[in-house]
């Protein structure tokens, strides 16, 4: 997934030199090491989301310093450290979804048409076709169905993980998984170049 | 195999999927048992998808990692001397973020601006508010704050600049800067004062207004939002260079009020706004709060749900807002501030200062006085927000205590001071 892997234990280690040295001490260099690795699956999380990548930053953003300000109540005991900070970042795109609903004389409609159909600069740099298409495709999906896969592909979470930070169980979260793929599979084999 | 094996099977590859298993060992080339087409096609899928990495489309990688950094280590006060006295004059490293985040601000509010005026209340209720106890209340998103203290000397006494602020324009109040200076303004020769800017323009001095005793307050006009550098002209030949940076970036203190409810979860987001109805079309929320040894300051915000209408505060019966804590111990009103922020409806009320350990509170109002289309309209109450307060601030210092010496033309001797 990554070219410059960390094993679980490695990351464990990582992990608890930042919370021993103290992230706001000398334990910041070990935090910055688990920030390059995790920047682009949190990233990609978002964008699995939301549409918007300057919202993905800020969203990207927030996760970060709220993961740096609480570090120190991360618990290893409870599970590993993506599912925690996964569920931070989750936490902060619902929020900013609630936060917008409560605005209601904001156009949003309007903004998120605007910006999911019209091709942004950013698109520029995606240069795969098949990413353009693939991306095109979750755009589609269901809230919940994005979320669950961005907890797995992005995330790396195992289904327990994604069903202890979702509430769902085990099992619903298999079959949505799997539902979402398939779903995934028939618009790009049947809808094709439409979402170049 | 049946058909529930084949989906249990297609379950433990997505497993060894996000495990990095190798691909040629998901997805078998020989088997007794071939996997029907549609799963093969699936495991493609989902081969796509955690090959899928997005992080090159984001700017903000390398400046979020340095403002990171920058974060944990301006928590250690001997490292934030040590770094600042370290600091050239004048690096692009600045002028990067200040560049970058007026680049993606502007973005944001041009681009939402398309659609409504009141997008702009909008990224600013994204971004968040700072609080400085000579401002109150103020929108970090195009807000600059003076990145550090200069101290100068004149006619043998010291002077400070303390602190600066310059907030941009709303629809219904022009931009501002304000400079605060400590000294004897008795020597301060302000007749011929003024900021130069780095693009040529002078910005004269607009008010000077004593705020304490040997305090001052200088008032120009608004600086750019992209502004990092600018020096402060003074009678006799006096430049003082200035420093300035987005109040995002100048580690204030936090003033995200979240709900109660979510305060004691590990992952708890602290910028859920607490909001109430009022009514159907109408909601009362809590931008931003704020406790020191003052008092606790709360910002409250009404706003119409209804598309086109506006609501105004009618302060009437604000005096018998209070808050209660857990403890039922009651912390009454003491003063009030009207604002009004780009189009919507805020008002600041300040309250007695809430017990140490106490964060979870109770905003209780009576009722709320509103003016609607013309009309004064009395909402009766009573109306309860349950709120949990950041921490208790007892210092307020947005900007790091450094001290650099002064230009003074003609002469030739900078005079440099440091403090301990």
């Amino acid at each position: 997934m990554n070219e410059c892997e960390i094993s679980i234990s490695e990351e464990i280690q990582i992990v608890q030199e930042a919370i021993k040295a103290g992230a706001y001490r000398d334990g910041v260099a070990a935090f910055l090491v688990l920030y390059d690795y995790y920047f682009s699956r949190i990233y990609t999380y978002f964008r699995y989301r939301c549409p918007e990548p300057q919202t993905c930053d800020d969203l990207t953003a927030q996760t970060f310093e709220q993961a740096l300000t609480h570090l120190d109540e991360f618990d290893l005991h409870r599970g590993p450290f993506s599912a925690w900070l996964f569920g931070i970042a989750r936490n902060a795109v619902n929020c900013y979804y609630r936060r917008r609903l409560r605005f209601q004389w904001l156009a949003l409609d309007k903004f998120i048409h605007f910006s999911s159909h019209e091709p942004l600069p950013e698109e520029q740099v995606i240069r795969n076709a098949e990413e353009r298409q693939l991306i095109a495709a979750i755009s589609h999906l269901p809230d919940r169905q994005r979320d669950l896969l961005a907890l797995k592909f992005s995330g790396g979470l195992n289904n327990r993980e994604i069903a202890a930070l979702t509430g769902l169980s085990e099992q619903n979260v298999a079959v949505i998984l799997h539902r979402s793929i398939c779903i995934l599979r028939q618009q790009l084999s049947d809808e094709g170049e439409k979402y170049v | 195999m049946s058909e529930q094996s084949w989906n249990a099977w297609f379950d433990v590859q997505l497993e060894r999927l996000t495990t990095n298993a190798k691909v040629s060992d998901l997805i078998p080339a020989q088997a007794k048992d071939t996997p029907p087409d549609a799963l093969v096609s699936d495991l493609r899928i989902a081969i796509q998808l955690a090959n899928l990495n997005l992080g090159h489309e984001s700017k903000a990688q390398a400046m979020l990692r340095t403002r990171l950094a920058w974060m944990a280590l301006s928590k250690t006060s001997d490292v934030r001397t040590r770094v600042y006295l370290e600091r050239p004059h004048h690096t692009p490293f600045h002028f990067r973020i200040a560049w970058m985040t007026g680049l993606v601000t502007v973005f944001l509010v041009v681009f939402l601006t398309i659609f409504s005026q009141p997008t702009l209340a909008m990224a600013q209720h994204i971004l968040g508010y700072g609080y400085l106890p000579e401002v109150g209340f103020f929108p970090l998103s195009k807000t600059l704050l003076l990145e550090y203290p200069v101290e100068f000397q004149q006619d043998q006494q010291l002077v400070l600049i303390q602190q600066g602020i310059t907030l941009q324009s709303t629809p219904t109040k022009p931009g501002t800067t304000w400079l605060w200076l400590e000294g004897d303004p008795n020597v301060l020769n302000l007749g011929e004062t003024w900021l130069d800017l780095a693009n040529g323009k002078q910005l004269p001095v607009q008010s000077i207004k004593r705020v304490g005793n040997n305090r001052i307050r200088l008032e120009f006009g608004h600086l750019p939002f992209v502004t990092t550098q600018s020096v402060l002209r003074l009678a006799g030949g006096l430049k003082i260079p200035l420093a300035w940076i987005p109040a995002m970036e100048a580690g204030l203190a936090p003033t995200q009020v979240a709900s109660p409810r979510l305060a004691n979860t590990p992952t708890r987001n602290a910028t859920t706004i607490p909001c109430l109805n009022v009514t159907e079309q109408l909601m009362l929320c809590a931008q931003a709060a704020y406790v020191d040894s003052q008092g606790t300051h709360l910002l409250l915000e009404l706003q119409s749900l209804q598309n086109g209408m506006s609501v105004h505060w009618n302060i009437k019966m604000v005096n018998q807002a209070e808050l209660r804590d857990d403890n039922h111990k009651i912390y009454p009103m003491i003063a009030f501030v009207p604002g009004d922020m780009d189009g919507t409806n805020s008002l600041t009320l300040q309250f007695t200062t809430v017990s140490d350990g106490n964060a979870n509170v109770t905003l209780h109002l009576p009722g709320i006085q509103i003016q609607q289309s013309g009309k004064v309209e009395w909402i009766a109450g009573p109306f309860d927000l349950s709120l949990h307060l950041p921490s208790r601030n007892e210092k307020v210092s947005p900007t790091p205590s450094t001290i650099r010496s002064s230009e003074r033309q003609p002469a030739p001797t900078p005079v440099v001071t440091s403090r301990p």
